[in-house]
């Protein structure tokens, strides 16, 4: 009621823009144009500590699979007899693994390859979920009972095991590891979608669209999907650090690309054999992977949270 | 029976001889209530004074904002999260209710005030049977006596319902009307003094509602209670209450008897507030009868027929209606929920599938017409919605909104979309500046008015308006009835008008249809029917709207 209150219509004269100014946190002028709307944003990121140190977190990471070589001066895959197993030091920030090669380095430079299979299955998941999600939920009936039961088979086996049934299926390798993770998130991103969709469907302003003459596509990719895609794109975040784990997990168990690529599942399972002599080797970029879920989990909650109804 | 409230009772035992409150029951002085801490501080209620004398009905009239339910819960001390009194007293029988403790106050609210909530429907436990819930109040109370069987059957015949089956059924199992008097019977059983009706009618249909309001007058006429009606509506206060006391931007404007306040009102707002409300006798705003044209009507609907199956039973929404409507006319449709009014306007617009009769649309049998072949005489019938709040979408701005009519047929570039948005902006009365707005950012009448420039984007000959100003407060719904009749008289547009209310019909329709259980009882003219209706049902729906009972309509002063 309160909000209603501010918005009365002064009676008798002309309503003019006047009435609304109780909307002003959302309705200023100044969030409008997009310069303020950024600057609003870093506002709000700037008050919050834990969500600014995410951020940061995040955008390091990704500058990581952007432009490895300006993280490191060290190479990768160079080996170095001299400096095996050393621990970590100013020279090497993560220490050197039994090769001599920097494990920082590694690090660094095994996140493209992470990141881009996390993000592959991240949308692969996204899409096809969306699709089916989309496609269940504004038909209905038997269209919708019957991918939904399949969807129901999907989300009844755990993310790795069906994974790792694919991956087994159609070869190893960084690519095949994404197409698994992917598939195995469709169910859930299908699940959210249909149920945005139920609820947009049923709205009044989708049955004016339809009073006006609107067809059911148009309806559909202009105000529905637009309406859904909210809660859909932070699953699809938040799915991104599952995915993350997910794929070092199985390159953990050897199912990624193949050695001496650097890849982040790879990197902690080599160290596995040296963890009583060289703890440094497992333990620093499990820690990295570990913090870099955890700050993307803390901006997707962020976006949940905020989302506007 | 709790050992404390007997001590309460004899100390009130003892002030009554008291001459200060031997009229009043309850006192409300200088009452202060504000929302929110600091810059966003927002002072709902300014100093809101008036008494409650015993066995007295004071009505607190006022439109959304007003201030009227924040009033009565700060009496019952429910405000919601982050209001607080913040001046001012309210006592009852001389207790300040105030500076109460919680336990205390738990005791005042339903053993000595008690409340009759707006929302029927969502105001009752789902889950649990009617009878069970009428037992918990009394035992929370301590007033169970035995198993309280007897005292719950009891409760229930005084609220006019066949206890011996009520008792056993769930809340979804019973209509509106019959959920109101369980909770009347709950708000009552524990013999309150003071009784407070927020809004108690305002969900349920007229005939419905003036049981209800009798039954709360017997029931105050029998057990002495004071009533405090919370309410939009003037006709019932003017029907039903004692005193007004009238209530805007929280303050009291006005306050007094019923016949001074609507015989004499000294207020400025009062008298708006009188001349917006629709009554039976408030002027009526559409043109005179067009001419009858030799073109074919817009609408002409014959033996139109819908059944809905649900669990192998059949309903017949809709049996076999016949209506035509021309040029520059507007039908109304009328009845009470389930009548089949707002099923009957789904059809003709082709949202829903009929069964049987056809629908000519400017001579065209659109009534087996679907999807790509429909889509051109969709154009030429366009709706305004009931509820502004959920019929606009809230992702694009106002100008888009008005403007999608032209997008989804592609008739005009993006630069001529906005130019006609604009144009019908400036129409409805709004700011053309408002285009770049989002619905949110609107109240209701606005958005209303910006629902009704959607409608008129493709320059339709029919429009269906289905109860548009029945979520509008008095004041706004009287703006837009006038907006919807000046723009007949300008386009010449048709109107299929679906409304519950007589007093709004008798406004803005030429002819009547009275629907009743999918059947058309009664057709012809408005006055005519409002004079001498030949329909039973009519005339109960006619005597069942209030404002009838009080003082014949007030010389309204012009400002």
């Amino acid at each position: 009621m309160s909000s209603l209150q501010a918005a009365e219509e002064a009676p008798g004269s002309e309503p003019t823009g006047i009435g609304t100014g109780g909307f002003a946190p959302l309705a200023g002028p100044g969030a409008r144009t997009a310069a303020g709307r950024v600057l609003g944003a870093v506002g709000y990121v700037a008050r919050r500590p834990g969500l600014l140190l995410a951020s940061l977190i995040v955008l390091v990471v990704l500058l990581w699979a952007i432009v490895p070589g300006v993280w490191t001066s060290y190479s990768p895959l160079a080996t170095s007899i001299s400096s095996t197993l050393k621990s970590p030091s100013g020279a090497h920030l993560f220490g050197t693994d039994q090769l001599g090669r920097d494990v920082f380095a590694r690090t660094v430079y095994g996140t493209r390859l992470s990141l881009e299979a996390a993000f592959t299955a991240v949308l692969i998941g996204l899409v096809i979920g969306s699709v089916i999600g989309l496609f269940a939920g504004y038909n209905g009936g038997i269209v919708d009972t019957l991918l939904m039961r399949v969807i129901d088979v999907c989300l009844s086996v755990p993310t790795l095991l069906l994974a790792m049934a694919i991956v087994t299926a159609i070869g190893f390798g960084s690519v095949p590891l994404a197409i698994g993770v992917g598939i195995g998130m469709i169910g859930s991103v299908a699940r959210v979608m249909r149920s945005e969709v139920l609820r947009v469907r049923e709205s009044m302003f989708v049955d004016a669209e339809r009073s006006m003459g609107a067809k059911t596509t148009y309806i559909l990719f202009r105000h529905i999907l637009p309406s859904a895609a909210g809660p859909v794109l932070v699953l699809a975040i938040l799915d991104l650090s599952t995915a993350i784990l997910a794929l070092a997990a199985l390159s953990f168990l050897g199912f990624g690309a193949p050695p001496p690529a650097p890849e982040w599942g790879s990197l902690i399972a080599s160290g596995q054999a040296y963890l009583s002599a060289a703890w440094w080797m497992s333990t620093l970029p499990g820690l990295t992977i570990a913090i870099f879920a955890i700050s993307i989990n803390r901006i997707a909650r962020e976006l949940q949270e905020k989302r506007p109804a | 029976m709790s050992a404390r409230l007997p001590v309460a009772r004899a100390n009130e035992g003892d002030q009554r001889p008291d001459a200060v409150s031997q009229g009043s029951l309850l006192r409300v002085a200088d009452l202060q209530v504000a929302y929110g801490f600091g810059r966003t501080r927002n002072l709902a209620l300014k100093g809101v004074s008036f008494d409650v004398g015993r066995g007295e009905k004071v009505a607190v009239v006022g439109e959304s904002g007003s201030g009227k339910s924040t009033t009565a819960h700060a009496i019952m001390r429910l405000l919601p999260r982050g209001g607080a009194v913040t001046g001012g007293s309210i006592t009852l029988d001389g207790r300040e209710l105030t500076t109460l403790r919680e336990r205390q106050m738990r005791d005042v609210r339903g053993g000595q005030i008690g409340l009759i909530p707006q929302d029927p429907m969502s105001s009752l436990n789902p889950l649990t049977r009617v009878g069970k819930q009428l037992r918990e109040t009394l035992k929370i109370h301590g007033r169970l006596a035995g198993n309280g069987e007897e005292q719950v059957i009891q409760l229930l015949e005084q609220a006019g319902l066949a206890a011996a089956r009520v008792k056993d059924q769930f809340p979804h199992q019973l209509s509106g009307g019959m959920r109101q008097r369980v909770l009347i019977a709950s708000a009552l059983a524990c013999l309150p003094r003071l009784v407070i009706a927020d809004e108690p009618t305002s969900a349920l249909d007229v005939t419905v509602q003036r049981q209800i309001l009798d039954h709360i007058d017997e029931i105050s006429a029998r057990t002495g209670a004071s009533v405090l009606f919370i309410t939009h509506d003037l006709a019932v206060a003017a029907d039903r209450a004692d005193r007004i006391v009238v209530m805007n931007g929280g303050q009291v404007v006005e306050a007094g008897t019923t016949e001074q306040v609507l015989g004499r009102p000294a207020d400025k707002y009062t008298r708006r507030l009188l001349a917006s409300a629709p009554s039976l006798s408030s002027t009526v705003l559409f043109a005179g009868v067009p001419k009858s044209e030799p073109a074919p009507p817009v609408v002409a609907v014959q033996g139109l027929r819908k059944v809905f199956h649900s669990q192998g039973e059949e309903h017949v929404a809709v049996a076999g209606t016949s209506f035509e409507i021309r040029r520059g006319e507007t039908l109304a449709i009328v009845g009470e929920s389930g009548s089949g009014k707002s099923t009957t306007a789904r059809l003709v617009l082709r949202l829903e599938r009929a069964d049987a009769g056809t629908i000519r649309l400017n001579g065209t049998d659109i009534s087996q017409r679907w999807g790509q072949s429909m889509r051109p005489h969709r154009r030429e019938m366009q709706m305004v919605y009931q509820n502004p709040y959920g019929s606009l979408s809230p992702r694009l701005t106002v100008g888009d909104i008005i403007a999608e009519p032209l997008r989804i047929h592609g008739l005009a570039g993006k630069a001529r979309r906005e130019q006609i948005a604009r144009d019908l902006l400036a129409q409805v009365s709004l700011d053309p500046s408002m285009a770049g707005r989002r619905a949110a950012q609107l109240s209701g009448g606005q958005r209303q008015r910006v629902a009704i420039a959607r409608a008129l984007a493709l320059e339709p000959s029919l429009i269906v308006c289905d109860e548009p100003v029945s979520a509008l407060d008095v004041t706004v719904q009287a703006q837009i009835l006038e907006l919807l009749a000046r723009i007949q008289c300008e386009r010449q547009v048709a109107y299929l008008f679906i409304s519950h209310d007589l007093a709004v019909v008798r406004q803005v329709a030429h002819r009547v249809l009275v629907m009743s259980e999918g059947q058309v009882v009664e057709e012809g003219i408005t006055a005519d029917v409002f004079a001498s209706p030949q329909a039973e049902y009519t005339r109960t729906l006619l005597s069942a709207i209030p404002g009838q009972e009080s003082t014949p309509n007030v010389p309204v002063a012009e400002d």
